[in-house]
């Protein structure tokens, strides 16, 4: 009779616990479900803004300053820049985009200051630029600090030269 | 006193079982929202990618559609740009108004791949003219569903498309 007792009890003990166990691990499974999607979000998140934003920055200011032959590429010291002509007030100034040490940065200076792509002002951290110019299509090839890389072409709308009547 | 014990653990079990049933309704809600917001991110995801690359095939047909034959000569810009795979002259719908596929194929990390086979994503630019009218709609989209995850139409004036022959 007494054994009885003692084995319902345990059998009960043992119900218990293991249910406990069972909610326990469950609860865990759950948590460690939600913390592997939003670490998978915030990559995809990262490497959103890195390559889109970098990519529409570019666009942007190509579309802005999209004049008759204001928009070329030039190579410095191994470094692609994309320059972009503009004229404020009289005065000529260029913009020019490339990237240096990391990011990629942007120098708006007068044409003939002196200044040069050390003294540009970062804009975003990358992992290469490259930019090449064939007759109006502008390529771009961005690399991220990932590794990704994410390619972009955009069509100059404005071609050089007047037209001529 | 047996009956009282018994009943005292009958009470703790049937609390015990709601405990249990309340958290399994919390933990598949909370699931689902998880694999749900999964689902959304890497659909915006995937839309992004497609909307720089939509965007690159636009810009080559709007800047090398042009001569007498601008649907060649944009299709041949695509072949050298981007790679694109010429599917032929397709059925309009327009009789007298012909038209031209060109395909380009992506695995699942958007790296172009060289067989439709192999894609898991598909961009299609779809052109034809009328006149002097170019019009080209590129989409993107996974290959095995019909609505693109994003497309853009583009129009162009090509005054000597289909002419023959020069203006005065």
């Amino acid at each position: 009779m007494k054994t009885d007792t003692n084995r319902g009890k345990y059998i009960g003990l043992m119900f218990a616990l293991l249910l406990f166990l069972t909610l326990a691990v469950c609860a865990l499974f759950t948590v460690l479900i939600g913390a592997q999607i939003y670490e998978n979000i915030n990559d995809r998140m990262e490497g959103n803004y890195q390559g889109q934003t970098a990519l529409t920055y570019i666009s942007n200011k190509v579309r802005q300053a999209d004049t008759a032959d204001a928009v070329f590429v030039k190579s410095q010291d191994g470094t692609d820049i994309l320059c972009m002509k503009e004229n404020l007030d009289g005065q000529e100034y260029i913009t020019m985009v490339y990237y240096r040490d990391g990011y990629i940065s942007e120098l708006f200076t007068d044409e003939y200051s002196g200044l040069g792509i050390g003294d540009g002002m970062e804009v975003i951290e990358a992992g290469g630029l490259d930019f090449s110019k064939e007759d109006d299509l502008l390529k771009i090839h961005l690399t991220t600090t990932e590794g990704k890389e994410e390619d972009l072409i955009l069509s100059l709308r404005s071609e050089g030269g007047a037209y001529e009547y | 006193m047996n009956t009282s014990r018994a009943s005292k653990s009958q009470i703790f079990l049937l609390e015990f079982v709601f405990v249990v049933l309340f958290f399994a309704i919390c933990t598949t809600v909370c699931v689902m929202a998880f694999v749900k917001s999964d689902r959304l991110s890497n659909e915006n995801a995937a839309k992004n990618e497609a909307i720089v690359r939509v965007e690159s095939a636009a810009e080559v047909v709007k800047a090398c559609a042009e001569g007498a034959d601008p649907m060649k000569s944009a299709g041949l810009a695509l072949e050298k740009e981007l790679g694109a795979v010429d599917e032929g002259l397709v059925e309009a719908g327009k009789p007298g108004s012909p038209a031209a596929l060109y395909s380009l194929f992506y695995n699942e990390d958007f790296a172009q791949v060289s067989d439709a086979s192999d894609a898991a994503y598909t961009l299609q630019v779809f052109m034809q003219t009328a006149g002097d009218m170019l019009s080209a709609e590129v989409s993107m989209g996974e290959s095995t569903k019909e609505k693109p995850l994003f497309a853009l139409d583009v129009k162009k004036y090509v005054p000597l498309a289909g002419s023959g022959g020069e203006h005065e």
